[in-house]
């Protein structure tokens, strides 16, 4: 075994399990996409020509994987680990103030877990943009490079994707008080 | 500037994307319209949500998994690869001795006529190491003669100079003899090479998803 995939290994683990975690919404599946990704990558080391960057290389075979793995097992949306329990939630506890009281700290983050969630019920092609954007915090023309597609439709999936969030965190909430 | 716009712009706008004179637009808007204001701190938010997910970090022994994994791959691509190198070998080693039993067959048609071709076909399938075909043909031959002519016919195919068609070269029985399992000796000391060879095949066929 080269000692090339041992230093990507170490370089990258973690980026790929984030990216595959983030787009398939649960630890035991982002642990087996990481595998996959990585014996990907040990298969076709040498057929890599330097023709984009290396990292964008990974970036686009980790999508891949996971957009396959979604296809594959038609996964649920509401993961294992981040259930969408919306419960009853209005849209102003989904805003939250700027109060630090720790309670309203912890009802953020469970807002934040929720919205991500919502993510993965997005269109694939939308969801990896905003996971490439938002969550790897590449810039529209690294997520172009890595998607393989020109930057103004990096910018309209990753916007369509944001408003289409909103409807649906409306829509999880029960509430129509917002008509768009 | 209507409700309608004010959507269709309120994700660009959030992040600050859009141009002076619309962004100015849109902060009139939001100013006047509450439901507009509320849309835009649901999308403010959502951003916030999004770009203050902390990394998740891989768990302890992925990395090991990983390399494990790898492992098994290469060591299973590599077991194949061998058994298709003995497989090639051994086909290129069968056809090399089939080779061989034909040309005593080739040479007995050309200079015999097709009965005397029958009987060297006989020796060659045996001498190349076709043992059933060999043995059925040898059988059938000493059902048909004493033991005795059947030992003189094998002595004197072992000795007596067989030309090569009409090539102006001739070789004893027991170069035939000795052909087909030389040739596979070749071909098993070198199955390296052979196998190198398929190697390159193999190895891009697989690294293409193909195996």
């Amino acid at each position: 075994m080269g000692e090339d995939i041992r230093s990507l290994l170490a370089a990258y683990q973690d980026k790929v399990y984030n990216q595959a975690y983030r787009m398939l919404g649960n630890r035991e599946e982002a642990d087996e996409a990481s595998q996959d990704v990585f014996l990907r990558i040990h298969r076709s080391l040498d057929e890599f020509r330097g023709e984009s960057k290396l990292s964008s290389w990974i970036f686009r075979i980790t999508a891949n994987v996971c957009i396959s793995r979604l296809r594959k097992k038609q996964l649920e949306v509401a993961s294992i680990d981040e259930t969408l329990d919306s419960g009853d939630k209005t849209v102003a506890e989904l805003i939250p103030d700027d109060q630090p009281d720790p309670s309203e700290q912890y009802a953020s983050l469970e807002t934040a877990e929720m919205i991500r969630a919502q993510v993965r019920r997005l269109p694939a092609n939308w969801a990896q943009a905003i996971s490439l954007h938002h969550f790897q915090g590449m810039s529209y023309d690294e997520v172009a490079e890595v998607m393989e597609i020109p930057r103004a439709t990096v910018a309209t999936y990753i916007l369509r994707g944001r408003r289409q969030l909103a409807r649906q965190l409306t829509a999880a909430l029960g509430k129509d008080e917002l008509s768009y | 500037m209507d409700t309608r716009q004010f959507e269709k712009n309120v994700a660009a706008y959030v992040e600050g994307l859009l141009d002076e004179k619309t962004m100015l637009a849109m902060e009139v808007k939001r100013a006047e319209c509450a439901e507009c204001d509320n849309l835009a701190r649901l999308h403010e938010n959502i951003l916030k949500a999004l770009d203050s997910t902390e990394p998740v970090k891989a768990p302890p022994g992925l990395e090991q998994r990983i390399l494990a994994a790898i492992e098994a791959e290469d060591a299973e691509a590599s077991a194949l690869q061998k058994t298709r190198r003995k497989a090639l070998a051994v086909s290129l080693s069968t056809a090399a001795v089939l080779l061989a039993g034909l040309v005593p067959f080739l040479a007995g048609a050309l200079e015999q006529g097709a009965e005397g071709a029958a009987v060297d076909a006989a020796y060659g399938w045996a001498i190349a190491g076709s043992w059933w075909a060999g043995v059925k043909s040898l059988l059938a031959a000493a059902a048909t003669s004493d033991q005795w002519a059947l030992v003189q016919l094998v002595l004197h195919y072992l000795t007596q100079r067989i030309e090569i068609a009409n090539l102006p070269i001739a070789f004893p029985g027991y170069f035939f003899l000795a052909l087909g399992p030389a040739l596979a000796a070749i071909i098993w000391v070198t199955r390296d090479y052979f196998g190198n060879q398929q190697k390159l095949v193999l190895s891009s066929t697989y690294r293409r998803g193909l195996i």
